[in-house]
């Protein structure tokens, strides 16, 4: 796992469905990365995360860190980034919906 | 084939119940994912990167038509309209739902399968040889003694929370097509005065710590073998360590002890267990032995065959490389490649596999095999039908000819899908595939192998390939690490890592560069990639390597 650095997202996957999932300024989960809400503050970050991931909701959560250019959101790492589009070898994960391929 | 009994119907049916109940207990509240996590693996169900993932068994790689079509029927219902065959004999589904995996198990109960001990600290999916049965070079058919091993082994209650995961593989060839050596336990059959018997090696595995295996025994008594390994896995759930998952694999215990002491061990817990084997395991033993057999009665006019080799240079090509002599002379061993160049290696799609399956019933006496090079094998086909099979694969796209060749790579999953990946493996098999199918080389080339893992999980074996890469995360960026001379046959070998290194636009050249020294340096075309390595050692090909890219063999 990277180090964390903010800003940072709340992320996670879906519990029923296992799809990845990320904290929206609402409070509520999106499939979108650039729906998620960004934190500069870990700790409140930190706070949201435990306040929101229910356990009968979803799984696995954690903050990632993510660059923000031009009010989109992309994870800092390349794996944050595979993971918040798709696999690469195919274009049936969320790319295919947002036409948007990970290179 | 084996086919399931009443005991085995019930066992899979009342595992599949529970897991229901406990699907819905953590949907609704009643488990926590701390609680779940641990039953989930045992049912084979991940969280993978996007998604969770579904690995099912392919006990010993056979699996018959109904089973490949219930598998496609599975991909289209639950998931993107594939699977993945990974280098464990084993199908992975990639998109299923939490919701879904129990009818999933249940559509697989249908056919007499399951995905129990497919995860977990337990004894996983026993694999074999691919062309167990079929092999002119095979001693005694391994998948009996696999099924043995494969009943005892499920839900053994003393095996179900072993310090680690604890894998077992079985050939019956002194050609080791099922890397016995890399595996917590190897079993090779062999004869000793006409009788059977096995040797037992003991402590390999792959991973962060590459470990062959080490003889335990030289030649086990056949009717030896489940107290024998009763035993072995006995001192190892006593004494392998529980404080350090990354030293908790059995190889770590055998190179602690020693293997003289470890096997001191293994005899003494022998001694104890042999008694409480009263004939059971013998009497089912010899059951399997008749499953197991051969009693076909194959088309004998191979005309078909003589007059499509003459006339049809794409089919010979394709007999040349893809099929294998039988046991039999009038049958053939027939190698689908799973590795297009620009596919992923070990995918194949639900039409694909109904295309299989249909060709395995009408030509192969309804039985396939999945290797562990991700490949598919149609064991028994006349060599009548030959081109009745070419032309049915051309239909479904999976008529390449390059087994063994360089485009005929393993890779893991890597970082497209796999949690615990550092880098991508799929887009880099794809890229040395396409390069070396753009080139025209892979048939100059000839025999290679050359393995890819994402991380030093190592599941694409990468350290015994002869040319492995190893995909790392270096400061949030990919970098793969080559390694050479690695073997995987009965001359097993963990390969050198030859230096720092290369970026992801990188390794493919690199690649390239290393082969072109091979094809400068070899005595001959027949001499085979890792016969050079082993003739001249890997600081040629380290110099080769780093040609143009501003490294230093020396700092290598």
């Amino acid at each position: 796992m990277a180090r964390l650095n903010p800003p940072v997202v709340v992320t996670a996957n879906a519990l029923a469905g296992g799809e990845v999932i990320y904290l929206t300024e609402q409070q509520a989960w999106s499939i979108w990365i650039d729906e998620g809400f960004v934190f500069d503050d870990l700790n409140a970050a930190e706070a949201a995360m435990i306040a929101n991931a229910s356990e009968h909701d979803v799984v696995a959560p954690y903050l990632m860190s993510v660059r923000v250019n031009n009010g989109q959101i992309s994870g800092q790492d390349y794996r944050e980034h595979v993971r918040s589009l798709g696999p690469t070898n195919y274009w049936h994960g969320k790319q295919a919906e947002n036409d948007d391929a990970p290179v | 084939m084996h086919r399931y009994n009443a005991f085995d119907k019930a066992f899979v049916r009342v595992r599949n119940q529970q897991f229901r109940d406990q699907v819905r207990r953590r949907l609704s509240g009643g488990l926590t994912e701390d609680e779940f996590k641990p039953l989930r693996l045992m049912n084979g169900v991940y969280l993978q990167l996007h998604a969770y993932m579904l690995r099912v068994a392919i006990p010993y790689g056979t699996l018959s038509s109904r089973q490949l079509l219930k598998l496609a029927d599975i991909a289209d219902r639950f998931d993107k309209g594939y699977g993945h065959f990974t280098t464990r004999q084993n199908i992975q589904f990639n998109w299923p739902r939490l919701v879904d995996i129990p009818d999933m198990l249940d559509a697989l109960s249908e056919v007499n399968m399951h995905a129990i001990q497919t995860s977990g600290n337990t004894i996983r999916n026993v694999t074999a040889d691919h062309l167990a049965g079929a092999a002119e070079d095979e001693i005694e058919d391994p998948r009996p003694y696999a099924e043995l091993i494969r009943q005892w082994s499920t839900d053994h209650p003393e095996f179900q929370f072993l310090p680690r995961k604890f894998k077992i593989a079985v050939t019956g060839s002194p050609v080791d097509r099922a890397v016995i050596r890399a595996h917590d336990i190897g079993l090779e059959l062999l004869r000793i005065d006409e009788r059977l018997h096995a040797k037992v090696w003991v402590g390999g595995g792959l991973g962060r710590t590459p470990i062959l295996g080490e003889i335990l025994h030289h030649g086990l008594p056949i009717a030896e073998l489940l107290p024998y390994l009763e035993a072995i896995l006995t001192v190892y759930n006593l004494r392998g360590r529980r404080d350090n998952k990354y030293k908790a694999r059995i190889k770590i215990l055998v190179r602690a002890v020693g293997i003289d002491t470890f096997r001191e061990e293994v005899d003494a817990a022998f001694d104890q267990l042999k008694p409480t084997f009263l004939g059971a395991d013998q009497t089912l033993l010899e059951t399997l032995r008749q499953d197991f057999a051969l009693t076909i009665d194959p088309n004998a006019d191979e005309s078909a065959y003589h007059q499509r080799l003459l006339n049809d240079s794409l089919f010979r090509h394709w007999v040349e490389q893809n099929v294998a002599p039988h046991q039999r002379t009038e049958l053939a061993i027939v190698t689908v490649s799973l590795k297009k160049p620009g596919t992923t290696p070990g995918d194949a799609t639900s039409e694909q596999m109904r295309g299989l399956a249909e060709l395995a019933e009408q030509y192969c006496f309804d039985e396939l095999r999945v290797s562990h090079e991700q490949n598919v094998i149609l064991p028994h086909v006349p060599l009548g039908d030959l081109p009745a099979i070419f032309d049915g694969l051309q239909r479904i796209d999976l008529h390449t000819a390059n087994v063994g060749l360089i485009s005929d790579l393993i890779a893991c999953p890597g970082m497209d899908y796999c949690t615990l990946a550092t880098a991508r493996s799929i887009p880099i098999a794809q890229q040395i595939a396409q390069r070396f199918e753009a080139l025209g080389l892979e048939s100059t080339i000839g025999a290679i192998k050359l393995n890819i893992s994402g991380c030093i999980n190592a599941c694409g074996h990468h350290h015994v390939g002869h040319i492995g890469i190893l995909g790392l995360n270096k400061g949030g960026v990919e970098s793969y690490q080559i390694t050479l001379g690695g073997d995987a046959s009965e001359q097993a070998q963990i390969g050198e890592k030859i230096g720092p290194g290369f970026g992801a636009d990188e390794i493919v050249p690199a690649v390239e560069r290393i082969v072109h020294q091979y094809m400068a340096i070899r005595h001959d075309p027949s001499e085979p990639f890792i016969e050079t390595v082993r003739r001249v050692g890997t600081a040629i090909f380290q110099t080769a390597a780093y040609a143009c890219t501003g490294v230093e063999a020396s700092d290598a």
